[in-house]
């Protein structure tokens, strides 16, 4: 599934990366219920997020992937991982302002001190209920996203 | 020469009387001369009749021994009152015209009486026994001198008549040997000497007197039947004199007892055929060399059953044993001896070294050397014992190859279970982490559910999801608690030194909330300093304390005391061990239970009562285990408990 935020038009694009497609569902629903003015898009692995990025492949038409303000990344994904992909974004010195939410399962110390020490923006245990979702998601945004798409 | 007339005398008697060989006098008692001395007289005194004559009576008399006069005044006497045709002999001490004395036997005669009777003149032979005399005067010295010696001595003599095959003489000494004073032995005859004589030892004696019978000198040694009936040794030194013509005179021995050192010798050669049964029965090389190892003194047979060369080889050659050690061991073996033949002999030497023997094959020998010492504290001598130890060492590099093979075997099966314990431990992290997936969706999706459709939904549906929320959320709580378990192994942190009162601290600051809803109170005492994982520490105390809270009765505010008994009376911080006790008035357990409360996931009360999922101790036990340390508890029902942590001051480096 591949959903779009409510415009395709949106000033502000999010790019998700996650293979799990319960939480892309999740995700896509609570934009909708928090009613923001982002395109949302979704990819399924950390090789398909940097073709995204760097308009590869099926991204190489540039109308087909506006570039993203912000990214939701998880980390355990198929072909590339999470932790890989933020090392490459970090480095690479066009992607290296753009911020990045870990938004995984994990709540391991050890994985929080290397998304931090890689560059991670934010670092978000997937909450256990919706309501909890929605509010961390609310949280996110106010951090990250400019004010005019909120 | 004047002649005094001679009545009865014939002129052929005068002729006799001249020319015989004895000295011939007439002494005249009244007159006191001599009236006739023939010339035989003269030669043997130098006095003619008329060198007589010319002497007044007590010059005569002078001519006589003073050691005599005593003697000869007797003789006189005897003479004025015999009897006709009695003769009177007396021997004395004359001394002659060229002044020497000699000896004289005389027989008198009276010749001429008065008519009453009364004797008037004798007549007197005399021979000159002068050379007798001095002859029997040395014997009779030299035999006193022989018994003076025999009878101080140890030794007794004898000296045996062979002409009356009876003894002369046997010193007094012979009691003291066979209990026989000397008259009882010369009583006996030779029936009953030999019957005293050990039955074995009688032919020999027998030979032995046969030998020297005719003259000639023996040892003869041999058992004489003492008095008590007892046995004595007696060597007799022997020797048989003969007379001139070549008879024999006597046999002349001294006897001496010589039980003891036949003793001696008997117990000598017996303890030397022990010693030699001894050695030449063991199964190791018996053998004694010079202090230089260049003469072999002595080599039993197990020389040639181990070394395989003979012992005559060894004799020969005295360091061909030598040759038969592998070369590898030849030069230190070489080394060894020789700084032990150097002089420092003083103590054994062992060494361990291979031989090869004639057939090809190996031993290993271990082999000991002593020195010996005579009297006088010198090394005189070396001692030693080879043996063939090549089944031990056999068994010996037999035992090291299996206990090699045994550890080599325990050593794959410790890392085996290590890398199943290590599996395990993996398996509960990555299962319960994996698990959480799932069940947040389940969780999630009822949220939804509840949210969007809660109104339209029946009383009973809306439960039916409570209860499901409530059972995910259970199961959360599990995994959770089942992730934090294995996390103690999984994911340690390094030891280092700890303050427990931070980790206390830290504990009371993540319990903060629920010291406040509870209402209770945690007192701290000074705690010790010692290495361990900080992280850990904290977790330990916040989930004994934390207990300490729950589990309290209701109605009553939780008191928790934490304090080190001992701390500061010790060594301080490098005390071994260091114990920390956490007391509370909870609820308590019953003790019968202390096994279950350091399981994971058990549970002394009910689910509804208490919270919790039964790991929290079960984790501060892991804790303990991965420090070395010990967790243990006294409680008693609604008076409360007390957990007992002990731990190490210093941890090993553990890979």
């Amino acid at each position: 599934m591949n959903f779009q935020g409510k415009s395709c038009k949106a000033l502000f694009t999010i790019l998700m990366a996650d293979d799990d497609s319960d939480d892309r569902f999740l995700m896509a629903r609570a934009f909708q219920e928090l009613d923001m003015d982002v395109g949302l898009r979704f990819v399924r692995d950390g090789e398909e997020l940097m073709h995204y990025l760097l308009r590869r492949g099926k991204y190489a038409k540039s109308g087909s992937a506006p570039q993203p303000g912000l990214i939701f990344l998880d980390l355990n994904m198929p072909k590339k991982g999470g932790r890989e992909v933020l090392v490459e974004i970090r480095t690479d010195p066009k992607l290296r302002e753009l911020p990045v939410v870990v938004w995984t399962t994990s709540n391991h110390e050890e994985d929080m001190a290397f998304c931090l020490e890689a560059g991670a923006s934010s670092f978000v245990t997937k909450p256990h209920s919706y309501t909890e979702l929605l509010k961390a998601i609310r949280v996110v945004i106010i951090q990250w996203l400019p004010l005019a798409a909120r | 020469m004047e002649r005094t007339p001679v009545s009865g005398i014939h002129v052929w008697a005068e002729k006799v009387l001249t020319s015989s060989l004895n000295g011939l006098y007439v002494y005249d008692l009244q007159e006191e001369v001599n009236i006739f001395i023939n010339p035989q007289y003269t030669k043997l005194t130098g006095y003619t009749l008329q060198d007589i004559n010319s002497f007044t009576g007590p010059e005569f008399f002078a001519l006589f021994h003073p050691e005599d006069h005593a003697r000869l005044l007797r003789h006189f006497e005897a003479i004025n009152r015999a009897a006709d045709g009695d003769i009177l002999e007396i021997e004395y001490r004359f001394r002659t015209a060229d002044e020497r004395w000699i000896w004289c036997l005389s027989w008198d005669t009276v010749v001429d009486r008065s008519e009453d009777g009364k004797a008037l003149r004798f007549l007197g032979t005399f021979l000159d026994i002068t050379h007798r005399k001095e002859m029997e005067e040395a014997l009779k010295e030299s035999e006193e001198r022989f018994r003076s010696v025999l009878e101080n001595s140890l030794d007794a003599g004898y000296r045996r008549n062979l002409q009356t095959d009876r003894y002369d003489y046997i010193s007094p000494v012979i009691e003291q040997i066979t209990g026989y004073t000397p008259e009882e032995m010369g009583s006996m005859t030779v029936d009953e000497v030999v019957k005293h004589i050990h039955p074995d030892d009688r032919h020999r004696v027998e030979k032995e007197i046969e030998r020297t019978v005719n003259g000639g000198k023996g040892v003869l040694e041999y058992r004489f039947r003492a008095k008590d009936g007892s046995y004595r040794w007696l060597a007799d030194n022997l020797s048989v004199l003969l007379d001139k013509e070549g008879h024999p005179l006597y046999r002349v021995g001294i006897v001496r007892d010589v039980t003891d050192r036949k003793q001696n010798e008997e117990a000598l050669l017996e303890s030397r055929t022990r010693l030699l049964q001894l050695t030449e029965n063991i199964k190791e090389v018996f053998w004694i060399s010079s202090p230089d190892w260049m003469e072999i003194l002595y080599v039993n047979r197990s020389y040639e059953n181990i070394w395989g060369r003979s012992c005559k080889s060894l004799y020969e050659q005295p360091r061909s044993w030598l040759d038969a050690v592998v070369e590898e061991d030849r030069e230190r073996i070489l080394e060894e001896i020789n700084r032990k033949s150097v002089g420092d002999l003083s103590d054994p030497q062992f060494s361990e070294y291979r031989i090869s023997r004639p057939d090809s094959s190996l031993r290993w020998i271990f082999a000991r050397a002593f020195p010996v010492q005579n009297e006088k504290g010198e090394i005189y001598r070396i001692a030693g014992i080879a043996e063939d130890i090549t089944e031990r060492k056999e068994l010996e590099e037999e035992l090291h190859r299996s206990l090699d093979e045994l550890e080599i075997r325990v050593r794959e099966r410790t890392a085996e279970l290590e890398m199943k314990n290590q599996e395990l431990q993996d398996f509960a992290y990555i299962a319960s982490h994996d698990l959480q997936e799932p069940l947040r969706k389940i969780m999630t999706f009822g949220d939804i559910l509840v949210s969007d459709s809660g109104a339209a939904l029946n009383a009973e549906d809306r439960d039916f999801i409570y209860r499901m929320q409530t059972s995910a959320a259970r199961m959360q709580e599990l995994l959770d608690s089942l992730l934090h378990y294995s996390r103690v192994t999984t994911k340690p942190s390094p030891f280092k030194k700890v303050d427990l009162r931070d980790s206390v601290d830290a504990a009371l600051s993540n319990l903060e909330v629920m010291i406040q809803d509870k209402n209770g109170l945690v007192e701290v005492g000074a705690l010790p300093r010692l290495e361990a994982d900080p992280v850990q520490m904290s977790q330990l105390f916040q989930n004994i304390i934390g207990n300490a809270l729950k589990f309290h009765p209701e109605g009553v505010s939780p008191r928790v005391k934490i304090y080190a008994p001992g701390l500061g009376k010790g060594k301080g911080d490098k005390k071994e061990t260091h114990q920390v006790c956490v007391e509370d008035n909870g609820i308590g357990f019953d003790e019968t239970h202390f096994d279950k409360i350091f399981m994971p996931f058990q549970r002394l009360h009910g689910k509804s009562k208490y919270q919790g999922v039964g790991m929290g101790l079960a984790i501060c036990k892991k804790i303990m285990d991965r420090h070395g340390g010990k967790i243990t508890a006294k409680s008693e029902v609604a008076k409360g408990s007390t957990f007992i942590i002990t731990l190490p001051g210093r941890q090993e480096v553990r890979t």
